[in-house]
């Protein structure tokens, strides 16, 4: 297998990631998008550690899905509170975000 | 069988990462992500890090996603459907050619960047992944492990004040 | 060490009230000021005396600005002139200081008046003890920078404020002169110590250095000491850059008896004396000083005849005396200015104080036609305000006495008999407006009953340095001044001040005495005048004025200098500036940067609609950048 599948299955999966993250209304869908993107990255950071033979690539994975990890309680609770105030979790009720 | 499994698990990538973004329900949504998960951790194996595929099957697929599925029961939300986006024609090519571009990028990487290191599959498959990871990771990495920590710490503590009550 | 001190304890003082004043010391801030002074004062006395016993010291305690060849120290230079010129300003200074404690006891701003106090006294003392021009331009600007701050001290009434500004106006266009010779002296003689400059063989080929402007022969040294002499014109208050010294009585009276009166104005006095070397080989600048002199002497006594404010009838006595000391500087009699200065800061800080005092009791009424009679209420300041003003008209043996009989017989004795005439009538009028006040304030009936009533003698902290002053205005000049032009100050003076190259032949002793015989016998008839015109036929004032009318009006309006400068120099400033206010500031300068804010707001105006308020955009925002980012370095 080249390293060149690999670099490809990632950039697709990410572009989906990109993809849900621009057209999903759902923030908690959005959220997920997110995390498929940070998969995709996974993908790339471990296809490099075998080719390059170095383990540094696994251990960065180890510190992405801790950021994952953080990023989800911190943002699902933001959308918990936000669901809390506005009872929506509608992105398109979201528009103060402007001049 | 390498490259059928690799085959096999992309298109099941793929499919159910497409299909988790399109699907109105939510929960529907979450359940596609979990296969995709379980893939990628397939492609993990055989990429010879098979503690990270155990991760991403404990923490991903286990605590995250069942966070996720957790937050997406307890709000319920009725709301379905895509956002309304302005310019949409616009982004649409523009998402289209940054895919197209990501894909040509990829496969023209016919020269691999950077050093080679040492760590090669036969001494892998001699030592044993968690043993050179373990070594690697609380060596060399040993403070922006700690750092990781606090960073969960934070994350954790964060999370109780914004969604604790007033 | 001590040299340094006298400078270090009203900067420490400085320090002290300046920053802890506001919140902590408040009506204490006298303690710090007064303190320093009369420590500065101690140390000054112990230079004193050790200069006295042949001292003379040169001490550079770094080298301040090293520009290639030329260097300029933070030195101070200790000699016999400075020790004079230290005793002036710390004693005066300190009675001062002592007496400020009384009269603002119930200003508000009482740490803020003490601070600026200790300003000025650190100024003066930088200006009188340093040894090079640089030095001196420092004090020089601080001096000019505390006058402001003092004049301006109640900056809530409008016309302190505009007195202030007039002052620091006046004061920079002399300055600015004094610069200009500060550099042509850097040219000249590349370097800015005294030690250096002071030296005959540079100054002659200064002297030497000869150009044409306009047609006109002059040589270097003129032109440089002319240029400094700018600067004694704006400080000392000379013809015609007197006009700031009257509008300053709008500060507090110690200010007026301390800057106006005392020592600040001196400065320009102390400068030509300290350059004596430049000067005395200056001829056309001498003579022009001379002529200045006398003009200013003449003015201030004219005008001090006919005013009816207290403060400014010693104000223009102040610019009248001022004028006697530059005259004799110019005349070559350069003791004998010093002599003046040393007497001068005495009674006139005296007059002031006791005008301060006057104010006091009629709550700070000024007029003196609301005066009168006051001799019994306030028998301390009556009786100091006659010493001072016997000693003001020159009345043997009190201390003015020496000093402008000297002037006067040293002007005859240097050729300039005009100016010695002059100084005659000046000495005249000096007797006579000083007495008119005299009168008119202590003698005769109250006018205002209501203000009588409530007059009362000063408090002791204002009336103990009336008393010490009245006693120095006796004795100081006897002390120091006998036997005549031969006196103690003159020994104690004669290696600083009296070039080699200028020697003021002596008068034969008959004429000599008959100088001095007719300079007492004017200032006699100057007080019997008075006495005549306020005590005797009161109408006669009235009929000399209307008889004269006109040049009574011009007096009155004191020559009419403020109308003249405001109609040619300051109307037409005004109206300038407001043109290049219109039509090149509004016009041009605004309307240029107002088209850049315009044009910004226009821009964001059609850009915001990118802004649609939506998380989506803007993620899709972040992704064409990125994507842009990708593409460079991807090609790079």
């Amino acid at each position: 297998m080249l390293l060149e599948h690999y670099l490809i299955l990632s950039a697709v999966v990410f572009g989906i990631g990109m993809t849900g993250v621009l057209i999903q209304r759902n923030l908690i869908l959005i959220f997920m998008s997110l995390e498929l993107m940070l998969n995709a990255v996974n993908i790339n950071l471990a296809a490099y550690s075998k080719y390059l033979s170095q383990i540094s690539g696994q251990v960065f994975i180890i510190f992405i899905m801790s950021v994952a990890a953080a990023e989800a309680a911190v943002g699902l609770a933001l959308i918990v509170s936000l669901y809390r105030n506005k009872q929506t979790i509608n992105s398109d009720e979201f528009k103060i975000l402007k001049w | 069988m390498e490259k059928a499994a690799f085959y096999i698990l992309s298109f099941v990538i793929i499919v159910s990462s497409l299909f988790m973004i399109t699907r109105k329900n939510p929960v529907h949504s979450v359940l596609w992500m979990l296969l995709t998960f379980f893939s990628v951790a397939g492609i993990f194996i055989q990429l010879n890090a098979e503690f990270i595929a155990a991760t991403q099957v404990i923490v991903y697929a286990g605590a995250i996603l069942v966070l996720y599925l957790f937050v997406v029961m307890l709000l319920n939300p009725k709301t379905h459907g895509f956002a309304k986006i302005p310019y949409r024609y616009g982004m649409t090519i523009l998402v289209v050619i940054v895919f197209v571009l990501q894909i040509f990028m990829a496969a023209s990487m016919s020269k691999v960047l950077g050093i080679k290191g040492v760590i090669t599959s036969e001494k892998m498959a001699e030592i044993g992944n968690v043993k050179l990871f373990g070594a690697e990771l609380f060596n060399t990495y040993i403070v922006p492990f700690e750092i990781a920590s606090i960073l969960l710490l934070v994350a954790m503590i964060g999370a109780i004040v914004l969604a604790l009550r007033k | 060490m001590l040299e340094l001190w006298v400078l270090l304890f009203p900067l420490i003082a400085v320090i002290i009230n300046g920053l802890f004043g506001k919140k902590y010391i408040k009506k204490k801030a006298h303690i710090f000021s007064v303190g320093a002074i009369l420590l500065s004062l101690l140390c000054s006395l112990i230079i004193y005396v050790k200069v006295h016993n042949g001292y003379y010291a040169n001490i550079i305690y770094y080298k301040w600005v090293i520009a290639e060849d030329i260097v300029i120290p933070f030195g101070i230079l200790i000699d016999s002139l400075s020790s004079v010129m230290l005793i002036v300003v710390t004693f005066v200074g300190s009675m001062i200081h002592i007496y400020s404690i009384g009269y603002m006891s119930h200003d508000e701003g009482y740490h803020r008046f003490f601070t600026y106090l200790s300003i000025f006294t650190l100024s003066m003392l930088i200006l009188v003890l340093g040894n090079n021009f640089l030095m001196l331009f420092v004090g020089w600007e601080l001096v000019g920078l505390s006058s402001y701050l003092l004049i301006g001290f109640w900056f809530h009434k409008e016309s302190a404020s505009f007195a202030a500004k007039k002052a620091f106006i006046t004061n920079r266009i002399g300055d600015f002169g004094f610069y200009i010779g500060v550099l042509l002296v850097i040219v000249t003689f590349k370097s800015l110590n005294y030690s250096d400059v002071f030296n005959n063989e540079l100054i002659l080929q200064a002297k030497s250095m000869v150009f044409y402007i306009f047609g006109l022969r002059v040589n270097l040294l003129e032109i440089m000491t002319l240029a400094l002499f700018c600067g004694a014109m704006g400080k000392s208050a000379q013809f015609p850059l007197h006009v700031w010294l009257p509008d300053a009585m709008e500060g507090p009276t110690p200010v007026s008896a301390l800057i106006h009166a005392a020592t600040m104005v001196t400065a320009g006095v102390y400068m030509v004396a300290r350059c004596n070397p430049l000067f005395s080989e200056a001829v056309f600048t001498s003579n022009f000083i001379v002529f200045i002199g006398a003009a200013t002497a003449l003015l201030g006594a004219t005008i001090g005849l006919t005013q009816f404010d207290l403060k400014r009838i010693l104000a223009y006595s102040t610019v009248s005396q001022l004028g006697y000391m530059i005259m004799a500087t110019g005349a070559g009699a350069y003791i004998a200015g010093v002599f003046h200065l040393f007497t001068h800061a005495f009674f006139k800080g005296l007059l002031f104080l006791c005008s301060g005092a006057v104010m006091h009791a009629m709550q700070d009424h000024l007029d003196i036609r609301e005066m009168g009679g006051l001799r019994k209420k306030m028998p301390i300041t009556f009786w100091t305000y006659v010493i001072a003003c016997i000693a003001i008209a020159g009345i043997p043996p009190f201390a003015g006495f020496f000093s402008k009989d000297e002037i006067l017989a040293q002007t005859f004795a240097s050729g300039h008999r005009f100016a010695w005439f002059v100084g005659l009538v000046v000495a005249f009028m000096t007797a006579f407006y000083m007495f008119r006040s005299l009168f008119v304030v202590f003698f005769g009936e109250p006018r205002d009953k209501h203000l009588y009533d409530h007059a009362h003698e000063a408090p002791k902290t204002m009336t103990i340095p009336l008393i010490v002053l009245a006693f120095m205005s006796i004795i100081v000049g006897a002390l120091v001044g006998l036997p005549l032009e031969n006196g103690y100050i003159h020994h104690f003076l004669n290696n600083v001040l009296v070039p080699e190259n200028l020697s003021i032949h002596h008068l034969s002793m008959g004429l000599s005495t008959t100088l001095m015989m007719s300079s007492v016998v004017v200032a006699l008839m100057g007080v019997a005048l008075a006495y005549i015109y306020y005590m005797y036929r009161k109408d006669l004032p009235e009929k000399t004025a209307k008889a004269f009318s006109p040049i009574y009006k011009l007096f009155y309006n004191k020559w009419y200098f403020d109308e003249i400068y405001g109609n040619l120099i300051i109307q037409p400033l005004v109206y300038m500036s407001k043109g290049i206010w219109h039509y090149f500031d509004i016009g041009i300068i605004d309307f240029t940067v107002n088209a850049f804010g315009k044009s910004a707001v226009f821009c964001g105006n059609i850009l915001k609609y990118l802004q649609t308020g939506k998380i989506q955009t803007y993620i899709f925002t972040m992704v064409v950048g990125s994507l842009i980012l990708i593409i460079i370095f991807y090609t790079l």
